[in-house]
């Protein structure tokens, strides 16, 4: 039995051996390098808890991690709701609901900074889609990008335009939510409305939560698209954007590294907040079939 | 079945205590091979066999090829080394890091001039001087401006391989359309606001400041950021003047939007007749690719005749095997380039301008002229910060409109936090 249980871990050797060399230790390694002063070139000079007390009074740091929370909130209700109409409206059985639903699921399939570069496009002041649909309507040009007001605007548009990415999971909840609820509720009279608000929310509520989660950790790591497209005022420099400049273009490394150390504690508060309350509106039909079955 | 099953375990157990073994005992043999590897380098050009030598280069597609039959060539003439070209063509000063703090670095990278005295201070490249001293090399051949940005305290550390004044062009056909004398090179810059303002209208502006550097607003009037001892010199008087002035221009509504201008590419509006002035390098393709005469002369000046120039150097890193040798490399792969780019920072290159781009050779005296008075910035180890600080505490007020003296104070104070 002995010998079993040392081979289960002979097993897993490989894997646990993966984690502690490409996680653990690179952990362990990135939370010495916060507490240095370190250009990568020279050795790192230990210098404490001096980048976590610089970055509380770096102005720059502080704007970045506005814009990002301030895209977070307004990013993931907004992504989330998006989702879920399209999913619903790709769930009715109507003729070529295929193609609807492969055509929104599009962006989801295209790399980061192509849509990038594709919406650095629309959204330009002189030669954007936007504008020139606008001008049709005699709206003078906006810069989308170049004024810092509309900076938000345009990366929540892009939150819009890529929601279709998310649909996929709400889908396959809507599917799985069993019909004869719908015929419960219709039978006690319900509407459109009220079925959605009794049945379809509390059954999709898991995959809401998920998508929260996911949504708030994605949102808060935002990159790719803000390093490409920017945005005036430093409007468009998000935390991660921040976080490149100072590592390397400013070769901060320790500095960088405990921007991200900041950034994981931030996330993690976040996530377990959520946690905390989905208790409150997340609703797992197994669980109630479990306290049904022990009730009896 | 259970012996077989622990022969299996022990098998598995045996295979990765060998990955271990093999994993701990692979940073000994690498280091024995480097050691080999430095031993036969140095070796190497006692016995005769050429030393192997690796150039880091931003250029890609047609530029890289034309780069590789270059360095194809000196290999074939040389009997001491052979040079290999190691693309990078996108996100250069990332991987080059990269590959300094991973102890790779190649043996020469090109630079621009802002990273020459980080890289100097952090020891990354190596001092020049010595080497330099036993080739032939020929200081005074250089255009002292070029030469200076490849210096870190008083020492050379890079070789500059491309020096591209800012010169102003202009669209002729305009100028003549509009009956106004052509720019000249005593020109100062009230005349450009003066001038530009008569060919601002219909939808063209007279001219464009937003790829010029600020700096060289403040040599026009005797000022600079930093001084070559590195001491702020922002708030001089002469300072001030060019900060004015590059305040009155921005907002005299001869130049687009900075935003439209850096849209559309401030050399594109100049191409497509949008712009009537464009300071720019002296090597740019104007001349070939605009549907108007193209007309050349001196940027203008303000109480000095000074320019910027975009230089581009070839630095040695301090990990190279064989400094005598590599660096004996570097001058013949500098003086080759010499012959290919527009244009060389040497007045021995020069009178190739006409040869490499005769499209240029009507503006080969103002080019020269141009490269005489043009220079780089005092840069400092923290450069890309300061620069940083430049464009959010400076210029963007400036174009704003906002108080010059309360400008220039929040930026020193945001250069006092950098360089403390």
């Amino acid at each position: 039995m002995r010998l079993k249980q040392n081979m289960g871990y002979v097993y897993i050797m490989p894997w646990i051996l993966g984690f502690f060399i490409f996680t653990v230790a690179p952990l362990g390694f990135a939370f010495y390098i916060g507490l240095t002063e370190w250009d990568t070139f020279t050795s790192p000079t230990f210098v404490g808890l001096d980048n976590y007390t610089a970055l509380f009074k770096d102005e720059n740091f502080l704007k970045a991690l506005w814009v990002t929370i301030r895209f977070a909130v307004i990013s993931v209700p907004l992504g989330i709701a998006t989702s879920l109409l399209i999913a619903c409206l790709v769930n009715s059985k109507v003729r070529g609901v295929s193609f609807f639903r492969t055509a929104l699921y599009l962006p989801a399939v295209v790399s980061g900074v192509s849509i990038s570069l594709l919406w650095k496009w629309i959204l330009d002041k002189d030669f954007g889609l936007i504008n020139l649909v606008l001008s049709k309507f005699g709206i003078e040009p906006l810069g989308w990008l170049s004024d810092p007001h509309l900076v938000l605007p345009s990366y929540l548009m892009m939150v819009v335009w890529g929601a279709g990415g998310g649909m996929l999971t709400y889908l396959a909840g809507l599917q799985d939510i069993p019909s004869h609820l719908y015929e419960a509720a219709e039978i006690d009279g319900a509407n459109m409305f009220q079925k959605f608000k009794t049945v379809t929310l509390p059954m999709l509520s898991p995959v809401i939560f998920y998508n929260l989660v996911m949504g708030i950790v994605g949102a808060m790591r935002k990159f790719s698209d803000a390093y490409i497209i920017g945005g005036a005022g430093n409007e468009g420099r998000f935390y991660m954007v921040y976080l490149y400049e100072n590592a390397f273009n400013y070769l901060k490394m320790g500095y960088a590294t405990a921007m991200g150390w900041i950034l994981f504690v931030i996330i993690l508060v976040l996530t377990l907040i959520v946690f905390k309350f989905s208790s409150a509106w997340v609703f797992y039909s197994s669980e109630v079939n479990k306290k049904t079955k022990k009730g009896k | 079945m259970k012996r077989w099953k622990n022969s299996i375990s022990l098998l598995l157990i045996f295979t990765m205590v060998m990955m271990l073994v093999s994993a701990c005992g692979s940073k000994s043999s690498t280091e024995e091979k480097g050691a080999s590897e430095s031993a036969k380098t140095t070796d190497s050009a006692k016995t005769g066999e050429k030393v192997k030598l690796k150039v880091a280069t931003w250029a890609g597609a047609v530029e890289l090829k034309e780069f590789e039959d270059l360095i194809s060539k000196l290999n074939a003439a040389s009997s001491e080394y052979t040079i290999e070209v190691q693309s990078i063509p996108a996100d250069y000063y990332q991987k080059l890091q990269a590959m300094i703090a991973g102890k790779q670095a190649p043996d020469f990278m090109w630079l621009s001039q802002e990273y020459v005295a980080q890289y100097a201070k952090l020891g990354a490249i190596a001092p020049l001087d010595q080497e330099l001293a036993k080739l032939d090399f020929k200081k005074d051949d250089y255009f002292a401006g070029a030469l200076n940005v490849g210096m870190y305290k008083d020492e050379i550390y890079a070789l500059p391989w491309i020096s591209q004044p800012y010169v102003l062009y202009y669209n002729q056909d305009m100028f003549e359309q509009a009956g106004i004398e052509l720019p000249n090179e005593n020109w100062t810059w009230d005349n450009f606001i003066e001038t530009g303002k008569k060919l601002t209208k219909d939808g063209r502006w007279g001219g464009l400041i937003n790829n010029m550097p600020l700096p060289m607003f403040l040599w026009s009037y005797g000022g600079d950021v930093f001084d070559k001892d590195g001491n702020i010199t922002l708030n001089s008087a002469d300072s001030m003047k060019g900060l004015e002035m590059y305040q009155k221009i921005a907002k005299s509504g001869i130049t687009p939007e900075r935003a439209q201008a850096d849209s559309m590419g401030g050399a594109d509006m100049f191409k497509t007749g949008k712009v009537a002035m464009f300071v720019g390098g002296a090597g740019d393709d104007f001349e070939k690719t605009a549907k108007f005469k193209v007309g050349m002369t001196l940027a203008p000046k303000g109480t000095n005749t000074v320019t910027f120039s975009w230089i581009g150097v070839t630095a040695m890193s301090k990990t190279t095997k064989n400094p005598d040798i590599a660096a004996k490399a570097l001058q013949d792969m500098t003086k080759a380039i010499h012959g290919w780019k527009v244009v060389a920072p040497t007045k021995s290159g020069f009178d190739a301008i006409s040869t490499i781009r005769p499209d240029k050779t009507y503006a080969v005296d103002t080019i020269r002229k141009a490269s005489e008075i043009a220079r780089g910035f005092n840069n400092q180890p923290k450069q890309a910060e300061i620069d940083g600080v430049i464009w959010e505490k400076l210029i963007q007020p400036l174009e704003q409109g906002e108080d010059i003296s309360k400008a220039v104070d929040t930026t020193i104070s945001k250069f006092n936090e950098i360089i403390k």
